[in-house]
């Protein structure tokens, strides 16, 4: 019965609502501009708006916490390639490594995508969940694609800041030991598909399957990330943290300094591609920045957040209409990718003084300042 | 009939404490695991020192104390919650 009513679900998503695909054709590196693999390529912003792009940087590194420092602690944006804005707060610099928080869910996806690339898994087959293989389990029906657009419909969303929410009970309280397991015991109250939760133990089975993908334990993990991802884009500084029981924290914990956070911003801007290297499988980006329309959900993809009007109650990253996709994570953290205007901006640090809209707008008017690229002749 | 209401206020006072009390207990067991992660990783990962790292956790968990071990954070509300975040080179901090 349960099964019967998750497989209509999934048809009637399929048919009805579907996938909004693609975008903005994303841009090649520009010719001459060599890839950031070994250091930046350094150039000139070329903005539109010097004034404004001026006032909103000023703007981002303006409200202090309590600490005194600033709330933004770097900023960064690469333009046709080139790194063409770095500011630190004082204290932080190139070497400083920043925490993901959410963002960390979408260097998970990276890895999925990877073992996508490498035929190791398939978004649409049943998700390699062993506690999910019970005959007759319905949540035997979830895939890969489910759980990366948070559309698993399992019972246990985020739920809100308190101290008794899910994701404080998963990351820091008495579920912390074990982040996937606690996560996957959990019922469906859902048809897969049909609804958008946002899910930061979904992110954490996510991991767990890359992690029992790759073998190895925490070590085998380790080596796969520095050898598959951050040694090919030059992100050395890339760390991904683990919970008690040896499930790399993808949901939620990872490090890097803001000039790996940059180019794993840039791997998206260019298709997956690095240099003469395809990384990520063709069409993953365009699946990372695909909408899975719902009531529930006007502007997450997978893994990925994108800008548009939010469906009720749901979070907005970035202004409605800014032909970009991001990386995005508590505390204001943020990787934009914005391929009509060539770019991509980091920022990170924290949001003591800021609010959410406050950010939002600021970082808006920053990416607003650089002139959209002239469309290429068809 | 006066014993039974003093019984039953008792009662219902002793019902109102315990729930508070694991109320409490439950958010700084939430906040020493946030305290520890979030410092730890700060300094050990993030390569700050102590006191650069301690104002960025919020306002909210400032009665949870910490302390610096060598290889991590102690954080702790006496008597309700105590945890500790271990660092290892490579695999950065990791809640106890």
């Amino acid at each position: 019965m349960v099964i019967g009513r998750t497989f209509a679900g999934v048809l009637l998503t399929a048919l009805l609502c579907g996938p909004a695909q693609g975008g903005t054709p994303l841009p090649p590196q520009p010719p001459g501009v060599p890839w950031p693999t070994a250091s930046w390529p350094e150039g000139r912003a070329d903005v539109t708006d010097a004034a404004a792009f001026q006032r909103a940087q000023e703007q981002l590194f303006e409200p202090k916490g309590r600490g005194g420092l600033p709330d933004t602690r770097a900023l960064l944006v690469v333009q046709g390639g080139r790194l063409v804005f770095e500011r630190y707060a004082e204290g932080f610099g190139p070497e400083s490594r920043f925490r993901s928080w959410s963002m960390a869910k979408s260097v998970t996806q990276a890895l999925v995508g990877i073992l996508v690339r490498e035929g190791r898994l398939a978004l649409d087959d049943p998700a390699p969940v062993p506690a999910w293989r019970a005959d007759g389990d319905p949540r035997g029906a979830l895939t890969l694609r489910h759980l990366l657009t948070m559309t698993s419909g399992l019972d246990n969303a985020d739920g809100g800041d308190g101290p008794d929410s899910f994701v404080a009970r998963l990351l820091f309280g008495d579920l912390s030991a074990d982040t996937a397991g606690n996560a996957e015991q959990v019922a469906l109250v859902y048809a897969p598909g049909t609804h958008w939760a946002y899910s930061t133990g979904t992110s954490q089975i996510v991991a767990a399957i890359v992690a029992r993908q790759v073998g190895g334990g925490r070590e085998g993990f380790r080596a796969f990330v520095e050898r598959e991802l951050a040694t090919p884009v030059g992100a050395s500084s890339l760390l991904v943290e683990f919970d008690a029981g040896g499930t790399p924290l993808g949901g939620g914990y990872t490090f890097a300094t803001a000039r790996d956070w940059a180019r794993l911003g840039l791997l998206y801007l260019r298709d997956g591609r690095w240099d003469a290297a395809r990384i990520l499988p063709e069409g993953w980006v365009d699946f990372s920045r695909s909408v899975t329309v719902l009531p529930s959900n006007a502007v997450y993809g997978a893994h990925f957040w994108v800008n548009g009007e939010p469906a009720l109650d749901q979070f907005r990253p970035l202004r409605a209409g800014l032909d970009a996709f991001e990386m995005s994570g508590n505390a204001g953290q943020f990787v934009v990718i914005v391929p009509d205007r060539d770019l991509v901006v980091v920022r990170l640090g924290e949001m003591q003084r800021f609010t959410w809209p406050e950010l939002s707008d600021a970082l808006s008017d920053l990416i607003d300042a650089f002139p959209q690229r002239a469309e290429p002749t068809p | 009939m006066r014993r039974r209401i003093a019984l039953g206020a008792a009662l219902l006072l002793l019902g109102v404490g315990g729930f508070y009390y694991a109320r409490m207990r439950g958010m700084a067991a939430i906040g020493a695991g946030y305290v520890a992660k979030e410092v730890c990783s700060c300094v050990f990962v993030g390569g700050r020192s102590f006191d650069s790292c301690r104002p960025d956790v919020p306002e909210s968990m400032d009665r949870v104390q910490a302390e610096l071990l060598p290889d991590g954070v102690h954080a702790f509300v006496t008597g309700l919650a105590s945890r500790v975040a271990r660092f290892e080179p490579g695999f950065g901090c990791t809640l106890r």
